[in-house]
């Protein structure tokens, strides 16, 4: 083991010791590379270049508690169930299922659409979820995503067969709990949607109270020929919660990808998203918001690998950060060889309402192809002089001009969610953090 | 063998045009038979303190070689940028070749004819009256500078051009009080390099208020083989002044890569300008990717002055490897920076190049323009870092960062780092990604151009913004220069 | 000075030209009229030397030289001169500039000498006047930031420079409103004389009130099915083409 007294550290190697009396998500053929890895305990830093602008300092020094199982009465968790009223609600609470608070995972199920428990597979499902794992193409250098695939004890397997489309939305609402002391979640889940399927799942992480969290999911989504997956991931975590997710995921042939992220909680959030192109005619269309308070730091990663001609990428991304906080997006668009007829497109705008608020962004190009359509571009400003004037001089405040424009900025981005509940439930969280800033600077 | 050729049987008579067009040869390979003053191969503190002997230097300078040699030896070569080559071998090199003379020649007379006629073959006459109006040369080869024109006349304004190591000796106080102020010798593994062993380069000093009234350049070129070349540039333009400086290099083909560290410092004063074009040519190499030069080079401005302006203007067309990325620290209120650049790469050519505009003072402004060109199996990689500080009130930064593809066998990359610490900045970025597309060749061919002058239009076309900055004459053998390192390039 | 013979063109396997046959001598306007797909626009860009299509028979003579076999540069060095349906832009290269190229290229290739940049300056304004084109355009790249209409004009004025033996006019008219045609038109009517040709594509008969052809040729389905006057035109504008087509495929 590397030389490490951090305490994230030492509660890996408790586990890897502990190792043996414990119900893992996965495999202990599929955990044994991860926990080589977790072994030596490498864990980044700033000068790795893909975590320049994010210390993690506080996270490695979470001091983690044993895992807490009483259950939060429902009344609590209601709210945070309303953003999605027509949809399955599953509840995990520090990251372990519960079934009172969830719907009957029977009622769950659909014809041609499997959602179980990791830890209820069969052997041939075992088979299937962890291929999709293994597609992934992990990375030795990626410590937290192996911190979930060895030592996580929960996970979904969301199975959609060929040709089914799932009508209800899939939402799963992950809540901290933990006070006292501080909980690890770490889930595994697997979301694989069958040739010309069609699938939508909104994932929340919640907080209740002022809940102490590290929560480190590891996803892998694979997407057949001609089907579609809409990803939504809401984050309203409290801000003594540090968040590092990574999610994979493989797109098949003329199959279409969503993915929205509303990053408006934690302490520290670092969302990593790979997105790998499986056959041409795939495509992606990314959107996200961070909006950062107080010495919040946000941290998007996006990484899109286009292997395959006539594959399209649209990304857009936004930022706001107000006082101390910090936002970084890191965005790299690969174009292979012989991916011609790529249609990339990435975008990344910043709004900074502070004097002291930060912002770090790096739209990256790796181009291999000639006959692609490849551009980028990003934007750091602040509210724009101009129209905070002229609403003012129409009798509206600084104060609630800029918040109006803000709105504007934010709403970019939520008109295109698709879902009406989710996107009035984000835009309504979007605008109550607003009015919690104090917009000093506007 | 060329693999290319494997392919001939399916190749289009376009493809064959461009063929021919990037098969062309490197016109400044040769190699100039002259006498050679080297030292023994190889670097320690004795080859340091023998240059410095060896130009006479005053002990300040000796001593701040050896820092620099010592810190040297403590660092690592950089692996971040996106680039793949043997390592050099440094221990291995000459760190200083000079042709041989009794003396410094003190007029161009004195000049060995041979290497007057080298610089003539190369379309540098050091003969001031056979000179382009208004350029003043000042010519270095592979150690030392040769030759510097218009010395007199720019003395009548209190202008000080000359080769740095003349400088040294002749204007210690100004050395003295700028060398290193931009480029620590602490920066980097090759400026550190650099700081230890630079043999020549050249010295400029503008006095408050003066116009500088023709063109400066340098001339560099590499000649003797298994050399280093480190050459190393100061211009000071003091308040009020202007000056405008080119320099331009080339080198001969020889298929052992040679090394190239330079450094460059600019600082501008309050109300004064430097505008500094490039035009770098260095052998690049063969098609199959042996031999060529590794530029590694640290430029680097410092707007020290309110309303100060430094712009960087740079067409590299050379070298086997480029690792450059000339910047401006806006340190001045209202000072600018600009960086224009136009990166061509061919056969198996890398560069990784860019610019850091780092905003400091308030109401800083910086533009970064750059359009790179990828053919054959090159790669090409844009990296800039745009930085404005906290107290940096108002900074405004545009960048537009374009690629061109010719051929899909080579890669463009675009890696811009934004950094943006005060809420009053406007920063913006885009990028492009395009190619020379068979509708664009066929119109023009429709017109009655060849597949071959429609691709060299094509390209300037695109790089037209960048070419627009350099001094007229210097703009058209810039472009002269692209269609020739642009052969064999469509496809 | 064309003469084509059974021309049969395929794109990717696919046959558009039948069997065409065409002759035109100095002097003259074709013009050819057909439905879409007809294979209009494939007989412009096999002329002109366009890639991406295959001969499969038939022969094509300019000036009694092999036309199929030249690059497209050479055919256009050759006097023959294609306005395009879609004129393509080019970032960065400076209208006057290419066409001071375009011109200098042609004329070096008939051995006259190259005009310097004043003799083509005021060639080029007096050309201008013909199209009506406003001078600005000159300064920008080739078509770049042009109207549809601008753009087309742009086409008028680089055939009236190079002054070609023939021009292929392919769909000019598509996109122009009725001033626009009228001084396109006016300004191949200027530049007839009894030297050159004009082949005029279009789909439409309205180009022809201004343009007065010698021959119209209805092509459809990749061969010439009726060849007549100006009459014939009028007749298509009336009658439409189905009458002509159901007259085709009835077996005579």
């Amino acid at each position: 083991m590397a030389e490490n007294t951090k305490q994230l550290a030492n509660w890996i190697q408790d586990q890897l010791q502990a190792d043996h009396d414990q119900n893992f998500a996965l495999s202990a053929q599929t955990r044994a590379a991860s926990l080589k890895i977790l072994d030596a305990g490498v864990f980044p830093t700033r000068k790795d270049e893909e975590w320049r602008y994010t210390p993690l300092n506080t996270l490695l020094d979470q001091n983690i508690g044993a895992a807490k199982s009483d259950v939060p009465n429902a009344d609590s968790i209601q709210t945070f169930k309303n953003a999605v009223p027509e949809a399955h609600h599953l509840v995990f609470i520090n990251g372990k299922f519960s079934e009172s608070l969830s719907d009957d995972l029977d009622s769950v199920k659909e014809s041609g659409y499997t959602v179980k428990l990791m830890s209820q597979l069969t052997s041939d499902e075992q088979l299937q979820a962890e291929g999709t794992i293994r597609d992934a193409k992990l990375s030795d250098d990626n410590i937290f995503q192996h911190l979930a695939l060895g030592l996580s004890q929960f996970g979904l397997f969301l199975d959609v067969a060929n040709h089914t489309e799932v009508k209800t939305p899939l939402h799963l609402l992950n809540v901290a709990t933990h006070e006292a002391s501080t909980s690890l979640t770490n889930p595994v889940n697997v979301i694989h949607v069958g040739v010309n399927s069609r699938l939508k799942v909104i994932e929340q992480f919640v907080s209740l109270s002022d809940a102490q969290a590290v929560t480190i999911p590891a996803s892998f989504m694979a997407l057949e020929e001609g089907s579609g997956l809409e990803h939504f991931k809401i984050g309203l975590e409290s801000d003594s919660t540090d968040h590092v997710s990574n999610t994979s995921v493989q797109v098949g042939a003329n199959a279409h990808f969503t993915s929205h992220q509303y990053l408006l909680g934690s302490r520290l959030t670092r969302s990593n998203m790979e997105v790998g192109f499986a056959g041409p005619g795939a495509s992606t269309t990314l959107r996200g918001i961070y909006l950062g308070d107080g010495t919040q730091h946000l941290d998007v990663r996006t990484y899109l690998d286009h292997a395959h001609p006539h594959c399209n990428s649209d990304q857009h991304f936004r930022g706001i950060l107000n006082d101390h906080s910090r936002g970084v997006f890191n965005g790299l668009v690969l174009v292979r060889e012989h991916a011609q007829k790529t249609d990339a497109k990435q975008s990344n705008k910043n709004l900074l309402l502070s004097r002291d608020a930060r912002v770090d962004t790096k739209p990256q190009l790796e181009i291999f192809a000639d006959d692609v359509k490849c551009a980028h571009g990003a934007t750091v400003g602040e509210l724009d002089e101009d129209a905070l004037f002229y609403l003012q001089s129409r009798g509206i405040s600084k104060e609630d001009a800029g918040l109006m424009l803000t709105r504007a900025f934010a709403a970019e981005i939520t008109e295109d969610i698709g879902i009406e509940p989710v996107q009035e439930y984000v835009e309504a969280n979007i605008s109550s953090r607003l009015n919690e800033l104090s917009l000093a600077n506007v | 063998m060329n693999p290319v050729n494997d392919e001939n049987s399916t190749m289009s008579d376009e493809q064959q045009t461009i063929q021919n067009i990037t098969d062309q040869d490197y016109k400044y390979g040769f190699v100039t038979d002259i006498e050679m003053d080297e030292f023994p191969q190889g670097l320690n503190e004795d080859i340091v303190r023998m240059i410095s002997a060896k130009k006479e230097e005053p002990e300040f300078m000796t001593n701040w070689r050896l820092k620099a040699y010592r810190q040297w030896r403590k660092l690592k070569e950089p692996k971040w940028p996106k680039l793949e080559y043997d390592e050099v071998e440094y221990d291995e090199l000459y760190y200083y070749a000079a042709p041989k003379t009794k003396d410094a020649p003190k007029s161009l007379d004195e000049v060995d004819p041979e290497l007057l006629e080298t610089f003539d073959k190369l379309g540098v006459p050091l003969e001031e009256r056979e000179l382009l109006a208004g350029v003043a040369v000042d010519a270095v080869i592979d150690s030392v500078s040769v030759a510097t024109t218009f010395k007199d006349k720019l003395g009548e304004l209190g202008i000080i051009f000359c080769p740095i190591s003349e400088a040294i000796k002749e204007h210690p106080e100004l050395v003295k009080k700028y060398l290193g102020t931009v480029v620590p010798y602490t920066d980097n593994f090759y400026a550190t390099l650099n700081s230890a062993v630079f043999s020549d380069g050249s010295f400029v000093y503008i006095p408050p208020g003066v116009r500088c009234p023709m063109e400066l350049s340098s001339y560099f070129r590499i000649n003797a083989s298994k050399t280093g070349q480190f050459e190393r540039t100061l211009i000071i333009a003091d308040k009020g002044s202007y000056v405008s400086y080119l320099e331009g290099c080339t080198a001969p083909m020889r298929d052992e890569n040679q090394l190239h560290a330079a450094v460059v410092e600019l600082i501008a004063l309050e109300d004064a300008e430097i505008k500094y074009s490039t035009v770098q040519n260095w052998y690049a190499g063969n098609k199959e990717g042996v031999g060529g030069i590794f530029n590694f080079v640290t430029k680097r401005g410092l707007c020290a002055g309110a309303r100060s302006k430094i712009s960087w203007t740079q067409v590299e067309t050379g070298s086997a490897i480029t690792w450059k990325y000339p910047s401006c620290v806006l340190k001045g209120d209202n000072s600018v920076g600009e960086f224009y650049s136009v990166a061509l790469t061919n056969n198996y050519q890398q560069a990784d190049t860019g610019t850091k505009m780092i905003h400091l003072g308030k109401n800083t402004r910086s533009l970064i323009i750059s359009k790179g060109i990828s053919a054959g199996k090159s790669n090409n990689a844009y990296r800039g870092l745009v930085k404005v500080n906290n107290k940096a009130e108002n900074a405004r930064n545009y960048s537009q960062c374009d690629s061109l593809l010719i051929g899909d066998q080579c890669g463009a990359h675009t890696y811009p780092y934004l950094e943006i610490e005060n809420p009053t900045a406007q920063v913006e970025h885009e990028a492009t990604t395009s190619k020379v597309s068979e509708d664009q060749i066929f119109y023009l061919n429709q017109r009655g151009i060849s597949t071959e002058d429609a691709v060299g239009m094509i390209v300037s076309g695109y790089a037209r913004e960048v070419f627009q900055q350099l001094p007229m004459e210097f703009a058209v053998e810039a472009q002269a220069l692209m269609s020739v390192s642009l052969e064999g390039s469509v496809g | 000075m064309l003469s084509i013979k059974d021309l049969q063109v395929s794109v990717e396997g696919k046959p558009i030209l039948k069997g065409l046959n065409l002759e035109v001598k100095p002097g003259e306007i074709h013009a050819i009229m057909g439905p879409n797909g007809s294979g209009k626009s494939t007989l412009a860009h096999v002329l002109s030397g366009r890639e991406g299509y295959s001969v499969d028979a038939g022969t094509a003579a300019y000036k009694n030289l092999d036309l199929l076999d030249m690059a497209p540069e050479i055919r256009a060095r050759e006097g023959m001169f294609l306005a395009f349906q879609y004129p393509i832009e080019i970032p960065g290269v400076n209208n006057t500039s290419f066409l001071k190229k375009a011109l200098n290229e042609i004329r070096k290739h008939r051995g006259d000498e190259e005009l310097d940049a004043i003799d083509f300056l005021s060639l080029i304004k007096k050309q201008m006047k013909l199209v009506e084109m406003k001078e600005d355009l000159l300064k920008r790249p080739v078509n770049q930031g042009f109207s549809g209409g601008e753009k087309k004009r742009n086409e008028i004025l680089q055939m009236a420079v190079l002054n070609p033996t023939l021009a292929i006019l392919d769909e000019t008219d598509s996109g122009l409103d009725i001033d626009a045609l009228r001084i396109v038109a006016g300004g191949v009517n200027k530049l007839r004389s009894e030297d050159n040709a004009f082949v005029v594509i279009t789909h439409y008969q309205r180009l022809l009130d201004y343009i007065v052809p010698d021959f119209v040729h209805v092509l459809s389905d990749g061969k010439i099915i009726k060849s007549g006057t100006k009459d014939l035109a009028l007749e298509l504008e009336e009658r439409g083409y189905d009458w002509l087509l159901e007259k085709a495929e009835s077996p005579s």
